[in-house]
């Protein structure tokens, strides 16, 4: 759920790194940080508001990704690969509400989350044929999209696929 | 290759370790936060951003009152503006998620002491029997029907509840819209009226043209008779908001209409009377609210003592979404008195705005400029200025006296 507030400002910064060594590994990091106000000084009754100035709520404000993939091109046949891939995704955690107000001690947050997931790939014919296994959210972490929206836990999967050209 | 494969894994292992989950202690003292006699429900940020708060005020007359880093975020246990207090206790019935809960305020949280299943009504009006017993008023979900609950509030038990046999559905009214609710001497009286779901024809909405006052025995809780006044356009509500009724010292109830409310923009708010050991309207007694203000509306009132009463108005118009003032009357001898000499009103529609101490009025005004707590003493006519919400407040919603 969003609002549309007549002005906010976003300042913010995002970069992304990637080293790649021949046909073996691969790493890539980016990483987001934003700082979103609230620059609607008045409401429609035309009194200031108190959230002037303030940060948007219910927002993720920083979180990174990361992507490793360790790969072997020929393995026991020409035209093969067998990659393993550890990616990982983190959010910090957030307030529900306006930051500046209430008692911290009772203020809802939307827990900050570090989720980690690996899979295991093995391709033939130059990648005609593919086979892989994944598991995402090895940790089994707890994991929310929105407050009290739980995204799903540790989940296994298997998937065969084949390109008909 | 294969050595690449075990090391990952010994890396996986190293990398979970550290993953242990915390588990948090489950609060089990509920003792309320009564070492400050007064709290306020407040509102910050416009919508879906509004978060509600409850905040302590350890005097009305003097200090400032500051949400930042102070009071208990409501938002996610609590969303919800019909807050009932009692005793440093808070209760709300929501209907959309079936449940009716009670709360209160620990060390800066709001914790949920009690929530039970509950899907008899959808609550409008309350009042309470005695400090353990509250009566609650509403419809079911089509709102064709009204019902009642009774709720034991120290274990919140429902000790009874069922349908009230109101008045029937006149043709092309398909909803009941129930007002106050008071209990006096073994009866209780609710008024309600009939309103369309029709809402294409908004804002100019079908319009009964009678509201009545439903007289129920508390014993059978069978309705007696439904009392009809002829001046009687719309009773304003619904009270879980804001009070339009008391019984004053002399056991007379009194109650303010507002036919705004009920889309009826032609008709005035009055104020009207049922005496002590009556169940009748008082047929000789009628104070006209909008003559009086312009065409004003009340949309709330308070009982002071000594037969003077403050309303909460409402500038004329076809919008309950306007600006407000408060003004006094003398119910005892149905005249206007004044209205107060205080910044326009900028709040909600439906404010617990006063507290009535000492036979003063402790009014929250959300001003323009600033929001605070005005004192007026009926006895000596003066105003002063006490409290003052600093730091910022969109909307004061509710004051409450805890004890």
């Amino acid at each position: 759920m969003y609002e549309n507030k007549g002005n906010v400002k976003v300042t913010g910064a995002e970069g992304e790194v990637k080293y790649s060594y021949d046909n073996l590994l691969s790493a890539s990091v980016n990483a987001t940080w934003q700082n979103t106000v609230n620059h609607t000084r008045y409401a429609a009754n035309g009194k200031e508001e108190a959230t002037y100035l303030n940060k948007i709520p219910n927002t993720p404000w920083f979180f990174f990704n990361t992507d490793l993939s360790i790969g072997k091109n020929n393995i026991w046949k020409e035209g093969t690969r067998l990659q393993f891939n550890w990616y990982s995704q983190f959010v910090h955690w957030f307030y529900l509400t306006w930051e500046a107000y209430g008692d911290v001690r009772g203020k809802a947050k939307i827990p900050g989350q570090y989720v980690h997931s690996a899979s295991l790939s093995y391709s033939l014919d130059n990648g005609k044929y593919n086979f892989s296994i994944e598991c995402r959210n090895l940790t089994n972490a707890l994991a929310y999209d929105n407050f009290r929206l739980q995204k799903p836990g540790r989940a296994f999967s298997a998937k065969i696929r084949y390109f008909i050209h | 290759m294969n050595k690449l494969i075990y090391r990952s894994l010994f890396l996986l292992t190293v990398i979970l370790a550290p993953f242990a989950g915390c588990k948090k202690k489950k609060d089990t003292n509920p003792n309320p936060d009564n070492n400050t006699p007064y709290s306020a429900m407040v509102a910050i940020g416009s919508w879906p951003n509004t978060a509600y708060y409850i905040i302590d005020i350890p005097s009305l007359t003097e200090g400032t009152v500051d949400l930042r880093g102070n009071g208990a975020e409501m938002t996610a246990e609590l969303y919800a503006q019909d807050v009932l207090q009692k005793n440093g206790y808070y209760y709300h019935a929501n209907a959309g998620a079936g449940m009716l809960g009670k709360y209160h305020v620990e060390d800066g949280r709001l914790i949920t002491d009690q929530k039970i299943p509950f899907t008899t009504l959808d609550w409008s009006s309350y009042t309470w029997i005695d400090d353990n017993k509250l009566a609650i008023f509403g419809t079911n979900g089509d709102q064709n029907e009204g019902y009642y609950a009774i709720i034991q509030t120290s274990d919140m038990r429902v000790l009874s509840s069922g349908k009230l046999n109101l008045l029937p559905l006149p043709e092309n009214f398909s909803r009941y819209s129930i007002g106050f609710a008071e209990y006096r001497d073994n009866k209780l009286f609710l008024s309600y009226g009939f309103g369309s779901t029709d809402w294409s024809q908004y804002p100019l909405m079908p319009v009964h043209g009678e509201t009545y006052i439903a007289v129920i025995d508390y014993s059978s809780f069978n309705v007696e008779k439904s009392l009809k006044g002829a001046q009687l356009k719309g009773m304003g509500g619904p009270t879980v908001y804001a009070p339009t009724s008391f019984i004053d010292e002399n056991n007379d109830l009194y109650f303010i209409s507002d036919p705004v409310n009920i889309y009826d923009y032609n008709s005035p708010s009055v104020i009207g009377r049922i005496r002590s050991g009556s169940t009748e309207l008082d047929a000789s007694y009628s104070l006209d609210f909008s003559a009086a203000t312009s065409n004003g509306m009340g949309a709330a009132i308070w009982y002071l003592g000594n037969g003077k009463a403050i309303v909460r108005g409402r500038v004329a118009g076809q919008s309950i979404d306007a600006e407000h003032y408060f003004a006094i009357v003398n119910v005892h001898t149905g005249s206007f008195i004044k209205k107060l000499d205080l910044p326009a009103d900028m709040g909600e529609r439906m404010v617990q705005a006063v507290i009535v101490e000492n036979g003063k009025a402790h009014i929250a005004v959300n001003g323009q400029q600033k929001d605070y707590i005005a004192i007026y003493d009926p006895a000596t006519d003066t105003l002063t200025e006490g409290a003052e919400f600093v730091g910022g407040v969109d909307y004061i919603l509710r004051l409450e006296k805890k004890r």
